[in-house]
């Protein structure tokens, strides 16, 4: 032990020497902290349009409430009330932003909105920086961090190869797993150390957008256990690629290329090959065939408002006689059209749900996929917590539409007691039971296979292979 | 001339031998073929499913039957944006844009149907497409073969012999830089052909599909060519390969994955963009307060119902001879274009803004200026994307003015329930998308252009130095 750790002091002095090690370790953290600092942004900025959008349903409700005081016959119709629909942040929203920039995370239910349109009006932010991306912590630790690592450890070996180094070392009889171990540990801590800190600082200072802790701290868990087993990887690779006896040029090469393969082309394929394995349906298709359905119920509607009288027993026929025609006509078309398009809407859940299943087979085939995967699952920023969202949103839309027509139909009108009992939508977290299924196998493979190729570093290098 | 190819020939031969030639040459072509492939088939499914649902959707439109000619202009039109001309080429902001927008009373929606959307999210690190191997891929393999193109002679201890044998520092720059020019070049224009035939009809004219094709193809010769000279330039200039290497790599990691993601974040902070929640409640309040705060709707109701009056000379509403209620739909609407015009012109100008904002990042390397050239040329830029809503905003005002226009002529006592037969809905105007000039266009992308040449003058001049010290020092 205490002479891996002369070996680790004696590195570092090197490092000093060379200034690769300042080099590495001030561009560590200063793009760490450029990540956390521009994740804690967006995370915030979500939080403060969760916010927004309750209190702008809040503000809408007491408007309608002194419409209805004031005597506006209008308001008081059922089809006037609006029910907020919010996403909260996801639990580390400030780590991996994941596709949460794209998704809606705010709509409204009300009585003739269609469940194909729940979403509307939000596709707002800039195309030109989403199709950019964030620079996020996902973003640093999955592209960044693996060519520092590379950086810092193609030199390990072959340095001294080609220095003549090795045959000094063989005569003072330093062992050259030591040696190599040794100096891979020291230059590991010196990307471990500033990632640690800043995990540290989300644990413990960051995360004011997800004030449930029993959420975050499990997941931060996760995502620095992936984080430490994807660097492991590419530390033992480092490793490895020394033992090939390769010139320092050389294996800088093999890295990068290594590197190009499994950061960018992989996950580029695996993208690929998901999409033409399971393409979604046509939006256009579906806007084609919603509209179709709602001149169809335009046309029909006196037979579809008979078909919900007939329903409906208890409805009074002469209840809604003050309800203009149209409100009914909207409220039943948008059930008509929900039906009708329901199974092009399974479609295209079922094609992003099939690729999502195809790139969680693929990433096995690429670290860097595993710990962008796992990242993003524990986040809560990937495909499943959407769906999450979405299908609760639809049953929540249903749900109050259903409610509102029957009393709209039924002649009710609204007043402060029966707003105050329309039912309400509140996000139901997915468990993170359901993100550690998913983080699981990554966090195991990555971690394997880091051992797997760091024993057959050290094995080729004990065996003087090196 | 004949040192400078029998330099590049010899350089071809060498890097053929040591196989990495072949290696370049068969990635370049596999993922070349395979992007090439995709983008052209995906653009034109797209445009299929496109072409189907316009005409299921003007059938639907026309077959409504009589209607009240408001709620049709609620139901109106959508207007779907057909595939840019090159969008095979570079997808640009295409999948992070919408490409349907519905042109309905009271609201100018903002384009929906975003690809992206119905994708794997993925780290929007690479997405398979001509462009992004040209601009990503390309220079890193430039770096391969290039790194140590001189910088290897001179460890070897033939750059001397070389010199000493009357090829002049330059001419041996300009051999290297010729094998690369055609080992790069090549495919370059291969892909860019390829995609003539697929995008033959989405442009106007044979003329405007040339010019575009044209600007790509030269926006991208430039970038690769400073890559080139800079590679070179480097490789002259270090005594050994592996620094050459070192240095030459962590320039492409600055250029191509950091300072492109720091400069969009850059932008992002000096013009941000509202988000859809706040854009929305900012969109109503002036509908509902008026755009000072301080107009409310009901007010601007009751003075335009006083000034209607007034003008027809009548005391009451049901004594018009023409439709208040078509009146008042068209008054809002006339409201509605300042405020749609103020929040989306804003809108747009944060949109353009962080255009400009993301050039910083061309400090650090020539990408962000190409990137914009690339996607202007294949129309899929802001340019285009903002073009595309003012365009369906222009028809959506058309149609619901004419609508409203019905109403109010026809619907006098009647109002909503006025019924217009079917000949209303086929005189409906339909929503072509014209495809802005590619000239009028590339004018405002001056600057772009510019910082392109300026990055291959400057990596021009360093291989030049360059040249001129291993001269001096011979």
């Amino acid at each position: 032990m205490k002479t891996l750790w002369r070996t680790m002091l004696w590195d570092w002095r090197m490092l000093a020497r060379s200034r690769v090690g300042v080099a590495a370790v001030l561009l560590t953290v200063a793009f760490l902290a450029l990540a956390a600092w521009n994740g804690a942004r967006f995370a915030g900025q979500w939080q403060l349009e969760a916010e927004t959008a309750t209190a702008s349903a809040a503000e809408a409700r007491t408007r309608l409430l002194d419409s209805i005081a004031a005597g506006d016959s209008w308001a008081a119709f059922p089809f006037s009330a609006e029910s907020a629909i919010v996403l909260p942040p996801a639990p580390l929203a400030d780590v991996a932003s994941g596709r949460a920039d794209l998704d809606p995370r705010a709509t409204t239910a009300f009585t003739f909105r269609k469940q194909h349109e729940l979403f509307r009006h939000y596709e707002i932010d800039s195309p030109l920086a989403l199709a950019q991306g964030r620079f996020d912590l996902a973003f640093v630790l999955q592209t960044l961090l693996p060519l520092l690592v590379i950086a810092l450890g193609y030199g390990v070996l072959a340095e001294e190869r080609e220095r003549g180094l090795d045959r000094v070392l063989a005569v003072q009889q330093v062992p050259p797993r030591r040696l190599l171990a040794g100096r891979l540990l020291a230059r590991a801590m010196l990307l471990l150390v500033p990632l640690l800190a800043v995990f540290a600082w989300l644990w413990l200072i960051g995360g004011t957008h997800a004030p449930d802790t029993a959420h975050r701290s499990p997941r931060l868990g996760w995502a620095l256990a992936l984080t430490v087993g994807y660097l492991a990887f590419w530390w033992a690779l480092v490793a490895w690629v020394g033992t090939w006896r390769l010139r320092e040029g050389q294996t800088l090469l093999a890295l990068l290329a290594a590197w190009v393969l499994l950061v960018l082309a992989l996950p580029a394929l695996a993208g690929l090959v998901s999409r033409e394995l399971h393409p979604p349906p046509s939006r256009f298709e579906l806007i084609a065939a919603a509209r179709v359905q709602e001149i169809d119920g335009v046309k029909r509607s006196a037979q579809l408002l008979g078909d919900y009288a007939h329903d409906h027993p208890e409805l009074d026929p002469k209840a809604g006689s003050n309800l203009p025609a149209w409100a009914s006509t909207l409220f039943l078309t948008s059930r008509l059209v929900d039906e009708a398009v329901a199974p092009v809407v399974q479609r295209f859940d079922a094609a992003l749900a099939a690729q999502q299943a195809t790139v969680e087979r693929w990433q096995f085939a690429t670290p860097a996929l595993m710990l962008q995967r796992g990242l993003v699952a524990a986040a809560g920023t990937d495909e499943r917590r959407r769906a999450g969202f979405i299908a609760q949103s639809r049953a929540h839309l249903v749900e109050y539409r259903e409610r509102t027509g029957l009393m709209m139909l039924g002649g009710e009108l609204l007043d402060a007691q029966r707003l105050q009992a329309l039912p309400a939508f509140a996000f139901v977290e997915p468990d993170g039971a359901s993100a550690w299924r998913v983080v699981r196998w990554p966090l195991l493979v990555l971690w394997g296979l880091s051992l797997v190729l760091l024993t057959i570093a050290l094995r080729r290098a004990g065996r003087g292979r090196v | 001339m004949s040192a400078v190819r029998a330099i590049a020939t010899q350089a071809l031969r060498l890097w053929w031998r040591e196989g990495r030639l072949p290696a370049v040459l068969l990635l370049v072509v596999l993922l070349g073929a395979l992007s090439a492939t995709l983008s052209i088939q995906r653009a034109a499914e797209s445009e299929r499913d496109r072409v189907a649902a316009e005409a299921t959707d003007r059938e639907t439109f026309a077959s409504q039957g009589a209607r009240n000619p408001h709620s049709v202009a609620h139901f109106s039109r959508f207007a779907f944006r057909p595939q840019a001309p090159l969008a095979a080429l570079d997808p640009g902001i295409g999948p992070y844009a919408g490409v349907a927008i519905w042109m309905e009373a009271h609201y100018q929606d903002p384009a929906n149907l975003r690809a992206a959307e119905d994708r794997v999210e993925l780290g929007r690190l690479a997405d398979l497409s001509p462009a992004w191997l040209l601009q990503v891929l390309v220079p890193l393999l430039i770096i391969a073969l290039a790194f140590d193109a001189l910088a290897g002679e001179r460890e070897r201890g033939t750059l001397p012999l070389l010199l000493g044998g009357g090829a002049s520092a330059r001419t041996l720059l300009l051999g290297k830089s010729l094998a690369l020019a055609l080992v790069f070049g090549v495919p370059l224009l291969l892909l860019a052909l390829a995609q003539a035939p697929a995008a033959w009809g989405r442009a106007d004219t044979a003329a405007e599909l040339l010019l575009r094709l044209a600007a790509w193809v030269l926006g991208h010769a430039l970038y690769l060519g400073a890559w080139i000279a800079s590679a070179l330039a480097v490789s002259l200039w270090m005594s050994r390969a592996r620094t050459a290497l070192v240095l030459l790599l962590a320039a492409w990691t600055m250029a191509t994955l950091i300072a492109p993601r720091l400069a969009i974040g850059i932008a992002e902070a000096m013009a941000p963009v509202p988000t859809a929640g706040e854009f929305s409640s900012a969109v109503y309040r002036d509908l509902r307060e008026g755009i000072d705060g301080h107009d409310p709707a009901d007010a601007r109701r009751e003075a335009f119902k006083q000034q209607v009056l007034e003008e027809y000379g009548v005391e009451r509403v049901e004594d018009l001879p023409v439709s208040f209620a078509g009146l008042a739909l068209q008054e809002g609407e006339r409201y509605g274009h300042i405020v749609f015009d103020r929040h989306f012109g804003a809108l747009a100008d944060a949109y353009r803004a962080q255009e400009r904002w993301r050039r910083i990042g061309a400090l650090a390397g020539p990408l962000p200026a190409l990137q914009q050239v690339s996607m202007a040329a294949a129309g899929t830029d802001i340019a285009h994307h903002v073009d595309f809503m003012g365009q369906a905003e222009a028809r959506r005002r058309e149609i619901v003015g004419m609508l409203d226009e019905d109403l109010i002529r026809h619907g006098a006592g009647k109002d909503m329930a006025y019924l217009a037969d079917e000949s209303l809905w086929a005189r409906v105007p339909e929503f072509v998308y014209a495809l802005p000039r590619y000239a009028a266009l590339a004018t405002r992308q001056w600057l772009d252009w510019l910082l392109l040449a300026a990055w291959l003058l400057l990596a021009a001049w360093l291989a030049s130095r360059a040249a001129m010290r291993t001269e001096a020092a011979r």
